[in-house]
């Protein structure tokens, strides 16, 4: 490669846990950098060749690395406003004044709704899928997946199309009719070896999905209704259930790998296997601590010793409560991918006869 | 199902009239060029011919080899032009010169490796010198053709570097301290 290249970054840039993807322009051709943490892949699209740009309007629901950082401060504002509500409820015991007002926490819940309402509202409504398209590719540009950075993108790349190019004269809406975008296409096979008429064959069955949400919920609701039960059944039930939904969610992994589920699954596997990976490495290291609070209270049994041992108890009651609330979120958001995936779906762009 | 050419030539969005999406489609002239076929001549009779096909005027030498190529034979790479067959070959100057289309960032190891063995501190002993060892090995390697600075390399030395001293400001330390307890 010519290293004497510039390259000028054109509008958008996806940045996920794993993946990444941005699109560059040279003075003579486009670069798609589709990067993969310590690799990247380079497809390279020329001006003189790109035949059209397609944006149409999809739901686009992508953690990108920043709101992991926004969630990520959020949790540590939230373990910060906890801790100083506990302090001065021990203040209040002690017999200070209660300040009246609303509490930190409850601020930051109020945040975080709106917060993820937005992403929610942003990426149902203003999200798009790009292609880019040449005589012998059809192409999705990753990084263009917002409506305003996809007329951004197109407004910033159109002049220098048409300076490679030149521009379209006269009518030419009544002559595409005799032309074809994008590479030779290929009917699938609902389309091309059924009769007409004829009721194309169902999808296959989401089983790892239906597993997936299933353990998910169970492993939830099997958290909540196992409180107050003796210990050792929650040591004994839950962890059987971690193993269900860390198989469960492999399997979805595999089945999107398969191209049996749709992308937005692997998002929320991959994002369901952090929760549950959060969820043993809390469980191990609460454990632990509890074990050496344990043996230091029977070595040298001190008040502060056992305050400390109730605080730690409670505080891991409530993360783990939170994790089993975040478990049947996730499972809720599976049941909402699986009936969105159910409506008629469209067809991709490259099957229109533009 | 076709989408409204009419709006689409107005530039407005034409809606999908299965799923409701809208659509903006920018359509550019090379949508309505036509594919232009190689059609090589028949050599005359003293002419220069195609090496593979001896009928055909030869219009080019291969650069690599030097054998006559037709205009259906010569492979185009950006300013030279070779036969298929070296093309085929992909070795000497047309590796050099074929469009790289993947690449391994050994800068992004670099700087990665030094702060990913923070959580576990222990390995810093270890990592801090591969890193530095890496990135001494990787320096010349192409980087990504849109980074142009080695900073990420700089970042990662810089590091290991420091954990390094750390590492031997500590062993030193610690064997003072054994010499004067003794």
């Amino acid at each position: 490669m010519a290293r004497s290249e510039r390259y000028r970054k054109l509008p958008g840039r996806r940045r996920g846990i794993f993946r990444g993807a941005s699109v560059w322009l040279a003075p003579d051709h486009v670069l798609l950098v589709k990067s993969l943490r310590f690799r990247e892949e380079y497809k390279r699209y020329y001006l003189r060749d790109i035949q059209a740009i397609a944006t149409a309007d999809a739901p686009r629901f992508h953690i990108s690395i920043r709101s992991v950082v926004l969630a990520l401060l959020w949790l540590y504002a939230y373990a910060v406003a906890a801790s100083m509500e506990r302090v001065s409820g021990a203040l209040v015991a002690g017999g200070m004044e209660r300040v009246s007002g609303m509490q930190g926490t409850t601020y930051l819940w109020i945040l975080a709704a709106v917060l993820v309402g937005a992403w929610a509202m942003i990426s149902a409504a203003f999200s798009c899928r790009c292609r880019i398209y040449t005589a012998v590719s059809s192409d999705e540009l990753p990084s263009v997946y917002r409506s305003w950075t996809a007329r951004r993108f197109v407004a910033e790349l159109e002049p220098h199309i048409a300076a490679a190019q030149g521009t379209l004269e006269g009518n030419w809406a009544e002559a595409v009719e005799s032309y074809t975008v994008g590479p030779p296409r290929t009917l699938p096979p609902d389309i091309t070896s059924g009769a007409p008429g004829s009721i194309p064959a169902d999808p296959p069955r989401p089983w790892a999905a239906y597993a997936f949400i299933t353990s998910l919920l169970a492993g939830g609701a099997a958290h909540f209704l196992l409180l107050g039960t003796p210990g050792w059944m929650a040591q004994w039930i839950l962890p059987l259930f971690t193993l269900c939904q860390a198989a469960s969610t492999v399997a979805v992994l595999v089945a999107c790998r398969r191209g049996e589920l749709r992308s937005a699954w692997r998002v929320l596997a991959v994002v369901a296997l952090i929760v549950i990976a959060l969820t043993y490495r809390a469980n191990y290291s609460f454990g632990m601590l509890g074990n050496i609070g344990q043996q230091s209270t029977q070595a040298s049994p001190t008040l502060a010793m056992q305050q400390l041992l109730a605080t730690l108890a409670r505080f891991a009651n409530i993360a783990t409560d939170f994790v089993a609330g975040l478990h049947v979120l996730l499972g809720l958001a599976g049941i909402l991918l699986l009936s969105a995936g159910r409506q008629p779906k469209p067809p991709s762009l490259a099957r229109l006869n533009i | 199902m076709p989408l409204p050419k009419e709006e689409l030539a107005a530039g407005e969005a034409a809606v999908c009239t299965l799923c409701g999406a809208a659509n903006r489609i920018r359509l550019f002239p090379a949508a309505f060029a036509r594919p232009t076929g190689a059609t090589p001549e028949m050599a005359a009779e003293g002419e220069a011919a195609c090496f593979d096909h001896p009928a055909k005027r030869a219009v080019a030498a291969c650069q690599q080899c030097g054998r006559f190529v037709c205009q259906l034979c010569a492979v185009r790479f950006g300013a030279e032009t070779w036969c298929p067959s070296c093309v085929a070959a992909g070795s000497g100057r047309a590796r050099v010169a074929s469009q790289v289309t993947a690449l391994t960032l050994f800068d992004s190891i670099t700087l990665t490796i030094p702060f990913a063995a923070l959580l576990f501190w222990p390995l810093t002993a270890l990592t801090a010198l591969c890193t530095v060892t890496l990135a001494a090995m990787t320096w010349r390697k192409p980087l990504s053709p849109v980074r142009r600075w080695r900073w990420r390399f700089l970042v990662g030395i810089g590091v290991s570097l420091v954990e390094m001293g750390l590492w031997i400001w500590l062993i030193a330390y610690l064997a003072i301290r054994a010499a004067t307890r003794r």
